[in-house]
């Protein structure tokens, strides 16, 4: 119950902040990924 | 030292009846319960039976102690990150192996093998060594059996398997009959928690680890536990201190021309930059780590795969692109299949977005949701498809995808 609640409330979250002929694509590279590297075991 | 197992040895070994080795020292049913242990022999008899064998009763009790010396010098080795001593030790271990079994190290020797394994990173080897201490585990002393946790513990941790390693590392930092100043425990203790993305805790190990490393001039182990310490704070945004780690060990590792360690620590510093938001930066300290880096090996590939991932920020599509397709082949050529399915989705995402997205949906987010150990990407991939079905007008699965993130 408590799932279906925030699945609705997130969707109308989502149809309300959606915006209209929305052109601009997904940026992939805006927040490049953490990769160090660590030293030896 | 276990005489009657070792007379037995020796023995058969120069093909001798035990009439033959007998004669004249004790009866035959007395050198039989000799052999079998069941019965303690004087000194005076067993010398007489050894030197029937050609062995020396003084020698093997002064092999006794050597093993004792040896195992001590390969543990040390070991802690103090010195290849080439441990593979020397190892070395001398081995050529008295036959009469390990007879000494009271047998256990401790089978134990620290496999810890040479798993610092020489033979896996494989290592695993066997584990199956064969298993079986012999009940009769393990509490020390060993100590050892026995804290080395399969070392073992996931270079399987990736760091939940598991945690959780038995845990067990062993609770239990109060466990030694606990151990610099080397903590030090893996840190690795595991800054692999969970635990970094809070990382940090804490880690300081720990760094003055027990410091206590006892242990120099290597020291520039490793810096380095966990940088990645860490880069982790939990402490962004000074990681600056500070990283500098102090560039230029330790310089003055000690540390080939090795010097590219490494290049590329974390790009990776510090590259979480400050400059990405510029980080690319300078990525392609110096890159040009430092003279073997197509697994940091190559993370090395390579982090430029290319700025680069396609920078909009520099064309170098991204030659970089991804050297990640990709390469990563085929390594067998390592998460930079594979990364650089391959950013090569699609270059050519075509719908592409690119249905190829991280079908293909990349089950890999990494199947080895449970990428959350970071997984966080980062949700997000990145929940706008993308959002922006087709597809809610749904814009808010599945959300969901997963919570």
């Amino acid at each position: 119950m408590k799932k279906a609640i925030i699945v609705l409330f997130s969707l109308a979250l989502l149809v309300c902040a959606a915006p209209v002929n929305d052109a601009n694509p997904v940026n992939v590279a805006d927040s490049t990924q953490d990769h160090p590297i660590y030293p030896p075991v | 030292m276990e005489f009657g197992a070792l007379i037995k040895f020796y023995r058969t070994q120069r093909g001798m009846t035990q009439t033959e080795l007998a004669k004249g020292i004790c009866s035959v049913p007395h050198l039989s319960k000799i052999e079998n242990n069941s019965k303690e022999a004087n000194e005076a008899t067993v010398s007489l039976l050894l030197s029937r064998l050609h062995i020396n009763f003084k020698e093997i009790e002064e092999k006794e102690e050597l093993i004792h010396n040896l195992l001590q010098q390969l543990g040390e080795k070991i802690n103090f990150y010195l290849k080439d001593k441990a593979d020397e030790v190892y070395q001398k271990l081995q050529e008295i192996e036959d009469i390990i079994p007879f000494s009271t190290y047998i256990h401790l020797y089978e134990l620290y093998k496999y810890r040479y394994l798993l610092f020489r990173g033979l896996l494989d080897e290592a695993e066997l060594q584990k199956d064969l201490l298993f079986k012999q585990k009940k009769n393990f002393s509490q020390h060993e059996e100590y050892l026995f946790s804290y080395f399969n513990a070392v073992c996931l941790i270079m399987k990736g398997h760091y939940k598991a390693a945690d959780e038995i590392l845990e067990a062993l930092y609770n239990d109060p009959s466990n030694e606990r100043s151990n610099a080397d425990f903590f030090y893996h203790r840190a690795f595991v928690k800054g692999s969970l993305e635990q970094s809070g805790h990382a940090i804490h190990f880690g300081k720990v680890a760094l003055q027990l490393f410091m206590n006892e001039h242990n120099f290597f182990r020291i520039l490793h536990t810096l380095m966990m310490l940088g990645i860490n704070y880069t982790h939990s945004n402490i962004y000074e201190e990681a600056e500070d780690s990283f500098r102090h060990l560039i230029r330790n590792a310089e003055l000690l021309n540390e080939e090795k360690l010097l590219p490494q620590i290049y590329h974390n510093m790009g990776f510090l930059q590259n979480k400050r938001n400059k990405p510029k930066d980080a690319l300078d300290y990525y392609e110096k780590s890159l040009a430092l880096q003279p073997i197509k090996n697994q940091h190559y590939l993370v090395t390579l795969y982090s430029i290319g991932e700025i680069q396609y920020s920078l909009n520099e599509v064309a170098k991204a692109k030659e970089s991804f397709q050297v990640v990709s082949s390469l990563a085929k050529d390594l067998g390592i299949k998460k930079y594979r399915l990364l650089a391959d989705f950013y090569l699609f995402h270059i050519i075509s977005p719908d592409k690119a997205f249905k190829y991280l949906e079908a293909k990349v987010i089950p890999h990494l949701e199947g080895t449970k150990e990428h959350k970071n990407d997984l966080t980062r991939f949700y997000k990145m498809l929940s706008d993308f079905f959002r922006q087709q007008g597809s809610y749904l699965e814009a808010v599945n995808y959300l969901n997963k993130i919570i």
